[in-house]
């Protein structure tokens, strides 16, 4: 059985942040300068010369890095705010 | 001994603890709700961090998941701002050319290894895992490439044993497994065309389960590194350190990396066996420091060999 990511069920109780920083300029060009590898059918980003990181990792990645506030930006109850 | 060949090994158990649940308080006015998002911030903070009620407990969430009370929420606060002030003197020093910046974390000794955190507390393999490993033959074009590896790897895991308190064990006989996962390790390390993009690539105690495995590209086999250097730096990772860099105090000429759920062992070290080569720091020996050493008995303890083991 696969197991998912911590960082992809992180993103599942932020709905819609991930096609928010999908569509940022900054995380387009920064994701995209990353290496890409594929292993055992499974895509991976490779950050820092040694960590390979799944498409969820690169995401909060980007987002902790460079906007830590879309994390937190996020009620009681589920629902997103104004990003 | 530590490390041990040809065994096969117990079934490892993977070490994951929550942080206690935090003591209840009642909501305190010095936080003031964010108009219609239930949110709060500190006075002076420069991000809101919200608020939330659990079981008429009023928590306040930080780095995006992280639940703490008011004793705990003001401590981070503390530190918080306390790092920031000691990372903006050490850039201050270094812009201004005065050399090294002699910086030390809170608390800490004057040397560094950085571990990860979760839930509020460290991340670690539980006591007795026996990390077992085999190297897939099969995957290696050339049999020197493999016998290499398998060297490197036991003088690597040696290092480690002797470092701090972790046991790995070779199985050997895994070696010849046609499967990428053979059942009897917890991890194999195998060949991979991975075109330079990394020289080897390990894995954190807390990946999922199949991520489990040292990968090594034939860049490995010509690199100027350390050979050997380089599988102590990914067993690192296995063990759950994560990379030096990601301190506050490393040169701002090294990668940006999240040091989200990171806790620093110790205080900031350029030439900690975890450091990237860059900004003039790490090096290419990647050898065991002495500050590695230290950080990493922090969280496993001493070598198991310094001790007379007793069978209950």
């Amino acid at each position: 059985m696969t197991e998912r990511s911590a960082e992809c069920s992180l993103l599942d109780q932020f709905p819609g942040l991930r096609q928010l920083v999908e569509s940022r300029p900054g995380f387009v060009d920064w994701s995209g300068g990353l290496p890409v590898v594929e292993v055992d059918g499974e895509t991976f980003y490779v950050v820092r010369g040694d960590q390979l990181m799944d498409r969820c990792q690169v995401i909060v990645e980007w987002v902790r890095l460079y906007e830590p506030a879309l994390l937190e930006a996020k009620t009681e109850n589920g629902d997103d705010q104004e990003a | 001994m530590a490390t041990t060949k040809r065994r096969s090994g117990d079934t490892p158990v993977i070490g994951k603890q929550r942080g206690k649940a935090a003591e209840q308080r009642p909501p305190d006015d010095d936080f003031e709700l964010a108009e219609g998002s239930g949110e709060a911030a500190a006075e002076g903070d420069d991000v809101p961090n919200p608020k939330v009620l659990v079981d008429g407990e009023l928590l306040y969430r930080v780095e995006g998941d992280i639940l703490k009370d008011r004793d705990e929420f003001d401590l981070y606060q503390d530190v918080r701002r306390a790092l920031q002030a000691q990372h903006e003197a050490a850039q201050f020093l270094d812009t201004a050319g005065f050399g090294e910046a002699q910086v030390t974390g809170l608390g800490a000794q004057s040397s560094e290894l950085i571990g990860i955190s979760d839930g509020g507390k460290l991340l670690r393999w539980a006591p007795g895992t026996v990390l077992s490993y085999c190297v897939l033959r099969q995957t290696f074009p050339r049999d020197d490439w493999y016998e290499e590896v398998a060297e490197n790897m036991w003088t690597a895991v040696n290092d480690w044993a002797e470092t701090c308190g972790v046991e790995f064990q070779y199985v050997e006989g895994a070696d010849s497994s046609q499967s990428l996962r053979p059942p009897e390790v917890l991890f194999p390390v195998r060949h991979i065309s991975a075109g330079g993009a990394f020289i080897a690539a390990s894995f954190f105690p807390n990946d999922p389960a199949q991520r489990r495995r040292v990968l090594v590209d034939p860049s490995y086999h010509s690199t100027a590194f350390d050979r050997v250097g380089v599988f102590r730096h990914e067993l690192g990772h296995v063990l759950g350190f994560r990379h030096e860099q990601a301190s506050r105090f490393a040169p701002p000429a090294c990668p940006d990396e999240d040091a989200t759920g990171t806790v620093d062992l110790t205080g900031y070290d350029p030439r900690s066996v975890m450091h990237y080569f860059c900004g003039g720091a790490g090096t290419r020996t990647l050898e065991i420091t002495e500050s590695d050493r230290r950080g990493s008995q922090l969280v496993y303890g001493p070598p198991l060999a310094s001790f007379q083991l007793l069978e209950a």
